[in-house]
């Protein structure tokens, strides 16, 4: 291995680090945009080209991966694959469409607080991916269309998603790069989001749910449905249930405990892993592990590793605190302009582009600020603009965040079509809304 | 030996329009589990049959995710046969499956019967050139044809 130190580039190519590395993270943007190939290999090709030209070498590369980060993640995974065979999902979608008598109004609202509730403790995707099929199931017994349904549980997911450490990706990625926790993440942004998820329940009520009706005889249909039979493994439900509340407690005492998020996510997988198996034989076990494992978004967790070894070249070169001077010098070094900007950029950027490489060269820049603010400490208001940003920004469009897709796919699937653009119309407005009170939040809060 | 050793040159089929409720008939009147669909000219457009059937017989959710348990759904037959009339008048194209495998009149007898063996219905056999239906092979067919080769 190279020695760290003095760059490669400048002696292969005899170019500047700083130039080499710009480009090899435009083209790597570029290409993920394009979605012309898959994410995770253009993430770990432009990580090798870093290598290969010798912005990095192969111990700087490592050191970049964040593997709080992406320990945090697989963990997650993990528990949520086991956690979802037990059918608890379904039961909390049906019993809750049934605690309002099947009227599609109430079960508009329930589903949105169920998804909201639920991407705050799970990812966004995996929410999205149990609740959307029973959503449509229920739609389809009320003869009611499911897009109005559907697309308040786009919303929802990325507004609960916001509210924790665990929620969404950049929020990930932040707590991990910062050292803030559960409990930061909770107090600073569950407020905001609660009323965000308010303002856009509202919204969607005056706007299509107070319009869907459905027959008495179709919503007797529904309350017919009995929930205790989507569980499916009762010993399983237990387990799940279990090691969830002990992680999620993990993450709340997390500083107390001195532990890393990864760490306790990680744990928690390997002990429901053990009492789901527990009292199989080996070759069941091997199974069913094997298969739990693909279950994991290895998609997700590649990309995640080429791309912190990208933006830790562009780092190293010294690109992102140059641009972070430049930000600094277009504010006037005004911490209330720097995170008005940044909340707002983050959220057009993060509707149009993939929110995750945005994160991911943004938290290093404003790192790079901290002497300007007054320290790690007066960067708080910048990590919560840029949480709310990139977060909150996913809902605008349909390519905005990965929860948005699968939605998109799923009721395709099911014969309802979501369109790019008739999506945005009405999502657009609707996420600078939200960025909108997030704004008043932050200016009263924090600045 | 290849696929046009045991394939049935001139199977029933299913032209492009032939709405769900006739499919069905012809179906039940063949005895087959999915029947080619083919247009004006014979080209190969898909498979339609029992495995389409059944899906339009579910909620339009069951579609979305394969894995999904639909043990609470509290439904009589009344319900599903009302399901199915809602597309008894719907073309079979809409629903087919166009992305299914097909053999071609040179596939090799033994790769012929490994793909019957792992998809476990009925396949058309298309002209990988000119895309028309050239047969179909059906798993209960060939194994007569082989027994009486034998």
């Amino acid at each position: 291995m190279h020695s760290e130190g003095g760059t490669a580039a400048s002696i292969l190519f005899g170019l500047d680090p700083m130039w080499v590395s710009s480009a090899i993270l435009i083209a790597t943007y570029a290409a993920i945009m394009s979605e012309r190939i898959n994410r995770a290999i253009v993430s770990l090709l432009g990580a090798g080209v870093m290598i290969l030209v010798g912005v990095l070498n192969q111990e700087m590369a490592v050191r970049g991966v964040d593997f709080n980060t992406i320990a945090l993640l697989t963990g997650m995974m993990i528990i949520v694959s086991v956690t979802r065979k037990s059918g608890v999902f379904q039961y909390v979608a049906i019993w809750s469409a049934k605690q309002v008598k099947a009227n599609p109004a109430g079960i508009m609202l329930m589903l949105q607080i169920v998804t909201a509730v639920f991407s705050a403790l799970l990812d966004n995707v995996t929410t999205v991916l149990l609740i959307v099929p029973v959503t449509m199931v229920i739609c389809d017994e009320l003869k009611i269309k499911p897009y109005p349904i559907l697309v308040a549980e786009i919303f929802a997911s990325n507004i609960g998603g916001t509210s924790t450490l665990i929620g969404d990706p950049p929020n990930i990625i932040i707590g991990s790069a910062t050292g803030l926790t559960f409990n930061d993440f909770l107090f600073n942004l569950a407020p905001v989001v609660i009323v965000v998820q308010i303002v856009t329940a509202a919204i969607f009520h005056v706007m299509w749910g107070r319009k869907l009706h459905a027959t008495a005889e179709n919503r007797e249909r529904v309350m017919k449905f009995n929930e205790l039979e989507a569980i499916t493994d009762w010993r399983l439900l237990k387990q799940s249930l279990s090691v969830v509340f002990l992680v999620i407690l993990g993450f709340v005492l997390a500083r107390q405990l001195h532990l890393e998020p990864g760490t306790i996510a990680m744990t928690g997988a390997a002990v429901l892993m053990l009492l789901a198996n527990f009292g199989r034989d080996a070759e069941t076990q091997s199974h069913e592990v094997h298969h739990t494992f693909t279950e994991v978004e290895w998609i997700t967790i590649f990309f995640f590793v080429g791309l912190f070894m990208v933006v830790s070249g562009v780092e190293h070169a010294g690109v992102l605190k140059m641009l972070a001077e430049y930000l600094i010098a277009a504010t006037g070094g005004d911490l209330k302009v720097t995170a008005i900007a940044i909340l707002w950029s983050s959220a057009i950027l993060s509707a149009i582009i993939d929110n995750i490489p945005f994160v991911a060269t943004m938290i290093p820049l404003i790192k790079n600020m901290a002497p300007t603010f007054g320290g790690p400490e007066g960067l708080l208001p910048l990590w919560w603009c840029l949480s709310l940003g990139a977060c909150l920004g996913g809902n605008g469009t349909l390519i905005g965040a990965s929860a948005n897709l699968t939605v998109a796919g799923l009721a395709e699937r099911g014969g309802t079509t979501f369109k790019f653009i008739p999506y945005m119309k009405i999502a657009f407005p609707l996420m600078l809304i939200s960025i909108v009170i997030s704004t008043f939040y932050v200016w009263w809060r924090y600045l | 030996m290849s696929c046009k050793d045991i394939m049935n040159s001139a199977p029933p089929v299913l032209q492009k329009g032939t709405t769900v409720a006739d499919a069905l008939a012809l179906l039940r009147q063949e005895k087959r589990m999915n029947l080619p669909v083919t247009d004006a000219k014979g080209k190969y457009l898909g498979l339609f049959g029992a495995h389409q059937i059944l899906m339009l017989a579910l909620p339009k959710g069951a579609r979305a995710d394969d894995e999904q348990n639909l043990a609470f759904i509290a439904d009589s037959v009344g319900d599903v046969i009302s399901r199915l009339k809602v597309v008894a008048a719907h073309p079979v194209e809409r629903y087919m499956d166009s992305e299914s495998e097909t053999l071609t009149p040179d596939t090799p007898l033994v790769e012929t019967l490994h793909i019957l063996y792992l998809r476990r219905e009925d396949l058309p056999v298309v002209d990988p050139v000119s895309q028309l239906l050239k047969g179909i092979v059906t798993i209960r067919s060939s194994l007569g044809k082989l027994m009486v080769t034998e």
